[in-house]
């Protein structure tokens, strides 16, 4: 359902899925697959850490708890050799704690069992467009919106939008992930820094806020709603 | 005889036992210092003695020549006491005195000397012999080759010293045996204390959780030790209560859920020809499933927020700034809701904690509003958000003029999956208020709920934590 606006806009990754589990790991693969992108297995520590060394991927999906070698120390491993291919970790624990010593260890994001695969895939292309470098450009474009990072001024068709420094935060990082779908946790965590489960729809309140300012008055929407995943922003309807 | 191995084998009796040797060592170098020191200044006293005596003979000799020393010689013999004298001529042929027999070789030369020596005492004008004994004597050469010899019989002295050793041996055999005594007499009472103590562990242990340890009240170690103990298995059974309180409530809670997600898909599974309806059906299940897992999710928070300490994550936390970042996170919600939020934040509330936690405290706090609170369509209702010290405390507060909870519930509310009848039928888990309760009971806080104000209808609800303050820099 939300995976054909994945397929189109993708850049096509080469992942290593390293998970113990074959059922969660072929779900998981099949997946990203139908996504567009590549897939290797490992089904141990030792192994993935040798496949790690071996393939030149764009992400590593790590389960915490692996035979023969635990995913903690894989990373680590992986970080002392100078290898900085992101990671994202997958943990069965998952309070506050588990999630901190993850990211130290070398992790780039952590995503806690169970979870929905839309949010796995949007964390996972949201890391590998990292090695795009989006932090040098001072001002984002998606169509006739266009966002000055350095001014602080959104326009649209060249008529100014003004923003509160919240909102404008937002859209800073939805268009820093323009063409992505980026999911609610994902907007808490990076716009909020706040890692916690708001019960009600707190994100969506804030994003119809931001839709009706960079929308109202333009024929063309912008800011589409993925259902079941989050939002993206771009040209065309999804 | 197992009983004995096992007493030997106490600490209480290894440690008598070494307290009793240090005991021992320290007797022994007592008496052996005062013997030695009494000795030394009989020594002292006795040639200060001898050598003023000398002196004294040696000026009769002088003034008197030898008659003179004769009688004075034989005149002091005659005295009673321990007096030892002597005069011989050149070659050791006495001439006066009360010793009958003495070395020669011990006259050649000057000095002081001890001496075995055989006395005589003059019993009715006939001399009688008497038994060897010993003397400290001081020999002096006079002129014309007498040889004087002034002495002091220390026979007494030797009895003195004998009395001294008879008195240590005793003394050393009367600590052995009050340790020995004392020793096994108090681990026999510490072993039976300890004892009774592995007895009530080994019954709870085999599952008589209710089982305490005896305390007698006197607040010895012992005493503090059982109270420790038992105040150890109180806070255990309470989580093993909560434990199965959690599984009790799975199983009945999520049970409800469960079965909904189940007939959905059977009631899907059964429209053979469908694909709109399927996919309906799905997307359903899915959502189900979501909020199936927050309400795990939650539940797994509250277990590990009050089985914790959780302190190696906790560090400084400005609570002010959490609340200032969560109010402005759920302002348009809040808005949309028809509340009006007021916030009171005082600089430099710092807390030690986890931001997380505290984030999904107020959060949680700001869901309750939004649900019971809220206005609809209708004017906006005044909300208000504070965060002040006092005293020593942080507290936070929230105040809604909604329906508010009975005060009689209150305490009712902050258990697990409490949701009054007044509430069934809006959305939420009745994890909510529980998960704040033990995350302020995590952060060594209180929550306490009460009505905004009382008078009013509604009266409206108001919810304070109260979390102990750290002094901000």
């Amino acid at each position: 359902m939300a995976r054909a606006p994945f397929l189109r806009y993708a850049l096509s990754m080469k992942i290593l899925v390293v998970e113990d589990d074959r059922e969660a790991a072929g779900y998981v693969a099949k997946g990203l697959t139908e996504a567009g992108h590549t897939v290797d297995q490992a089904a141990d520590g030792e192994d993935g850490l040798h496949l790690a060394r071996e393939g030149a991927f764009d992400v590593l999906i790590v389960d915490r708890m692996l035979p023969k070698r635990d995913g903690l120390s894989l990373i680590a491993e992986l970080r002392d050799e100078g290898r900085q291919t992101p990671v994202l970790i997958l943990s069965a624990l998952g309070d506050v704690d588990d999630r901190v010593t993850g990211l130290k260890a070398g992790g780039d994001d952590y995503l806690t069992k169970p979870f929905s695969f839309v949010e796995l895939l949007a964390r996972v292309e949201a890391l590998g467009r990292r090695g795009v470098p989006r932090d040098s450009e001072t001002v984002y474009r998606v169509g006739d919106l266009e966002l000055d990072r350095l001014a602080h001024r959104v326009t649209r068709a060249g008529r100014s939008i003004p923003m509160q420094p919240r909102e404008f935060r937002l859209l800073e990082y939805l268009m820093r992930n323009a063409g992505q779908v980026v999911t609610r946790t994902m907007l808490l965590e990076h716009v909020w820094e706040y890692h916690f489960d708001p019960k009600t729809n707190v994100i969506d309140v804030h994003i119809s806020r931001l839709r009706g300012k960079i929308e109202r008055g333009f024929d063309r929407p912008l800011l589409h709603t993925v259902r079941g995943a989050g939002y993206t922003i771009r040209e065309d309807a999804p | 005889m197992k009983t004995l191995l096992r007493l030997l084998k106490s600490t209480a009796f290894r440690l008598s036992l070494v307290y009793l040797l240090v005991f021992a060592v320290f007797a022994a170098a007592l008496l052996g210092f005062v013997g030695w020191q009494s000795r030394l200044l009989f020594n002292d006293q006795l040639s200060a003695t001898l050598n003023a005596e000398a002196r004294g003979l040696a000026d009769t000799f002088r003034l008197e020549g030898i008659r003179g020393l004769v009688d004075a010689v034989e005149a002091r013999s005659r005295d009673p006491g321990g007096g030892v004298y002597l005069l011989t001529t050149f070659n050791g042929e006495p001439i006066a005195g009360n010793v009958a027999a003495i070395p020669t070789q011990s006259l050649e030369s000057e000095g002081v000397y001890r001496l075995p020596y055989v006395g005589e005492t003059s019993t009715d004008g006939g001399n009688r012999a008497v038994s060897s004994r010993e003397a400290i004597a001081q020999v002096f050469h006079l002129p014309g080759g007498f040889r004087l010899v002034v002495g002091r019989d220390v026979e007494d002295q030797l009895d003195f010293q004998e009395v001294i050793r008879r008195a240590s041996y005793f003394a050393a055999a009367l600590v052995v045996l009050l340790g020995v005594f004392g020793g096994v007499y108090i681990s026999r009472r510490v072993l039976r204390r300890v004892d009774a103590m592995s007895d009530t562990s080994q019954r709870i242990m085999a599952g008589n959780l209710a089982e305490r340890l005896a305390t007698d009240g006197s607040g010895d170690e012992f005493d503090r030790l059982a109270r420790s103990v038992n105040a150890m298995l109180d806070r255990i059974n309470e989580l093993l209560h909560g434990l199965k309180e959690v599984s009790d409530n799975i199983a009945h809670d999520l049970r409800t859920p469960l079965t909904r997600l189940r007939s959905r898909a059977e009631d899907a599974l059964r429209q053979t020809d469908d694909p709109e309806g399927h996919r309906a059906a799905l997307e359903a299940t899915v959502e189900e499933a979501d909020s199936l897992m927050a309400v795990f999710t939650a539940l797994l928070q509250i277990a590990r927020a009050e089985a914790g300490s959780g302190d190696e994550s906790f560090e400084p936390v400005d609570l002010g700034a959490v609340a200032r970042d969560v109010a402005d996170l759920y302002g348009p919600a809040l808005e949309d809701a028809s509340l009006s939020l007021a916030i009171d934040i005082a600089d430099g509330c710092v807390v030690f904690g986890d931001k997380a936690l505290l984030g999904q405290a107020i959060g949680n706090l700001l869901d309750n509003a939004i649900t019971h609170a809220g206005n609809g369509e209708g004017d906006p209702s005044p909300l208000s958000l504070s965060v002040a010290r006092e005293g020593g405390r942080v507290i936070l507060s929230l105040a809604d003029l909604g329906p508010g909870i009975p005060a009689d519930q209150h305490d009712h509310v902050l258990e697990r999956f409490v949701r009054l009848e007044a509430s069934r039928s809006r959305p939420g888990s009745g994890l909510g208020l529980s998960l704040v309760a033990a995350i302020s009971r995590l952060h060594k806080g209180t929550i306490v709920l009460r009505e905004t104000e009382r008078d009013r209808d509604p009266p409206g609800l108001t919810v304070m934590l109260s979390f102990p303050g750290m002094s901000s820099k």
